[in-house]
């Protein structure tokens, strides 16, 4: 199969559908009428300014995706899709990749961007002996002219390996770009893997995201997500769970100024009995900015004792910040326990003038107050160096 | 020196405070009484600056200057301490990190350094012992989880940590049990000093046996009733507030 009719196959299916509009009730709240408006170029190789020689010296394995161009040091579990394409490219592998199923034609019409855009992705294979993989996704993007840029990586985490993946999405500079990326994640017997997501965007930018995970028996996704710069962050989420004790953390972060729109839709498939799946996102909204959370613990006939729960926290700093915020369960069996439930609020103004009483100014109350509410999140993070990182822009934000 | 003076206080239109006057020297404790609803929570929150709380009229006074407009925060620097009859809870702000705050803010606010973390520490070490505090209870959330009787305690360790000019104590003695009682009021006897002011707003006698108050008042329907010396809490133990309440008509 080559890339090139994958990209045609799915560009005559996006054709026929078009970008979603209000009454898909996924893209409900979404508006996409000034993204059509935009006359994007898709990024080449010559767009990227990284190299090779640019990886930081992490000792971490860095994977470097700039303007859609990966670079990184050879190493013997990381392929490229386009040298591996022709070789044992079996057909399970290809659906686990490329496959396209009526949910994602009908709700996630950037998945099939991407899979009509893509020119190359990679394979990345984690194990005990390597287990850690930093993956910069940034767009230096020195062009004026709007830039897109799509990638796509595959995780394939072994049996009883635990890992950790950590994503920093990035950009720099005040030219419009435009990413769209897909990262699925297939984790085996008893593996165990913590991925962190970082969004430190360009204020003139478009981040759509789809991620993708499909848990084993006895395998434990942790995933940490902070929604930091943007300007109009997209992120899908499908997680299934399809096989007893798999079982899934999602916590996430979101803070949003000025005209800032932070998108983020979850859908868990509890296609096994016994799997687990657990939901906190918490969000700061200021200014004009607008968010929503959406997300959708499905429970199919047959998947008894289940165990779900999915909260979603929000403070609004000012009258125009906006949220919609739906947690929602489909369930179709007896015997389970699903919890749900989303507050929003602004900053406990008893909280507020105690602390002032205590002789703490207005700005540093709420800055404590604020703390307080994203320490639970925040202290999620195990890495030290990645904890004050996280801290250090949002003390920027802030 | 710290003066209310003729002070009318509503919340929501309804009139609370009506012709509220005290005066208290330092070094001075004293002592309010009063039946349920008789405006003593409004007259703390409204010493510490509560926006929810309209003054229709009269005035605060700390060392001859007006504090009415003045925010919490700098009421709080110029040396007043208000304890609340319900401390709020604060969870994920740790305590030793708003004790530091605290501190600091009010040193900034008088123009001085800000205290170095070792003799901080070393203060509040001190401090936890004279309110009966484990020392892991520096490093738990602010009142998040804690007992009635801790959340009282740690009230008592902010005004000692804190060293206000004039404190508001309102019901720091409410629903202690003997022990608790015994340590705030040995807390408040520490924090005493001849520059020193205490306002206790209590509801009943056995605090008052560990405390000598230099006055009690008692408060009734918003206004001082009755001011006297420590005879009239044996009165009022006897006789209960209607006999002022009669006294009064």
């Amino acid at each position: 199969m080559l890339i090139s009719r994958i990209n045609k196959e799915a560009e005559t299916i996006f054709n026929s559908k078009g970008f979603p509009n209000h009454k898909n009730e996924n893209w409900k709240y979404t508006s996409l009428k000034k993204f059509q408006r935009l006359n994007f170029s898709k990024a080449s190789k010559s767009d990227s300014i990284n190299g090779l020689d640019n990886l930081s010296d992490s000792s971490v394995t860095t994977i470097d995706i700039n303007s859609g161009s990966y670079f990184f040091k050879k190493h013997p579990n990381i392929f490229n899709i386009k040298s591996k394409i022709k070789e044992d490219f079996n057909q399970s592998l290809y659906d686990l990749i490329f496959g396209l199923d009526n949910e994602i034609i009908e709700n996630n019409p950037f998945y099939v961007l991407n899979n009509a855009n893509f020119d190359d992705a990679i394979i990345v294979k984690l194990n005990n002996d390597f287990n850690e993989v930093i993956l910069n996704i940034s767009s230096n993007n020195s062009n004026k002219n709007p830039l897109a840029h799509y990638s796509r990586i595959f995780f394939d985490v072994e049996k009883n390996c635990e890992a950790n993946i950590l994503i920093n999405h990035k950009g720099s500079g005040d030219n419009m770009y435009y990413k769209n990326n897909v990262v699925i994640i297939d984790m085996n017997q008893n593996s165990n893997l913590t991925l962190t997501n970082i969004f430190d965007e360009s204020p003139n930018s478009y981040s759509f995201n789809n991620l993708i995970v499909n848990q084993n028996r006895d395998s434990k996704f942790l995933n940490k997500s902070f929604f930091l710069n943007s300007s109009f962050v997209r992120n899908n989420i499908i997680n299934n769970l399809n096989h007893p004790n798999s079982e899934s953390d999602m916590a996430g972060l979101f803070i949003g100024k000025k005209n800032q729109f932070i998108d983020n839709n979850i859908k868990i498939n509890h296609n096994s009995k016994f799997s687990i799946s657990k939901v906190l996102y918490k969000g700061i909204l200021d200014d004009n900015a607008h968010a929503i959370f959406n997300a959708l613990v499905n429970v199919p006939f047959e998947s008894d004792k289940i165990d779900s729960e999915q909260k979603n926290h929000n403070i609004l700093l000012s009258d125009k910040a906006k949220i919609n915020s739906n947690p929602k369960l489909k369930i179709s069996c007896d015997d389970v326990k699903c919890a749900h439930g989303s507050t929003i609020g602004n900053l406990d103004r008893d909280a507020l003038f105690y602390l002032r009483s205590r002789g703490i100014n207005l700005g540093s109350a709420q800055k404590i107050l604020l703390d307080s509410f994203m320490h639970e999140i925040i202290d999620l993070i195990d890495n030290k160096n990645i904890r004050n990182e996280v801290k250090n822009i949002i003390d920027e934000i802030l | 020196m710290f003066k209310i003076k003729n002070l009318d206080v509503s919340i929501d239109n309804k009139k609370i405070l009506k012709n509220f006057n005290i005066e208290i020297k330092p070094g001075e404790l004293h002592v309010i009484m009063g039946p349920n609803g008789s405006g003593k929570s409004t007259l703390t929150n409204t010493v510490a600056g509560n926006e929810n709380y309209s003054i229709d009229s009269g005035d605060i006074i700390l060392n001859q200057k007006s504090v009415l407009d003045l925010d919490p925060e700098e009421r709080a620097g110029e040396g007043i301490f208000v304890s609340f009859q319900y401390p709020i809870s604060l969870p994920g702000v740790n305590n030793i990190y708003f004790l530091k705050e605290a501190v600091n803010s009010v040193r900034k606010y008088q123009g001085k350094e800000e205290i170095k973390s070792v003799e901080f520490m070393k203060k509040v070490k001190s401090k936890i012992k004279d309110v009966d505090f484990d020392e892991s209870f520096i490093n738990r959330a602010v009142n998040s989880g804690f007992s009635g009787g801790e959340k009282k305690r740690n009230e008592i360790l902010q005004l000692l940590m804190m060293e206000p000019q004039v404190a508001i104590l309102d019901e720091t003695d409410s629903g202690l049990d003997i022990d608790a009682l015994r340590t705030v009021a040995m807390g408040i006897n520490s924090f005493r000093n001849e520059k020193r002011s205490i306002i206790l707003i209590t509801h009943y006698q056995r605090i008052l046996d560990y405390l000598s108050p230099d006055k009690v008042h008692i408060l009734i329907d918003g206004t001082i009733a009755k001011s006297g010396g420590f005879e009239l809490v044996n009165t009022l133990e006897e006789k209960g507030y209607k006999w002022i309440q009669k006294d009064t008509k």
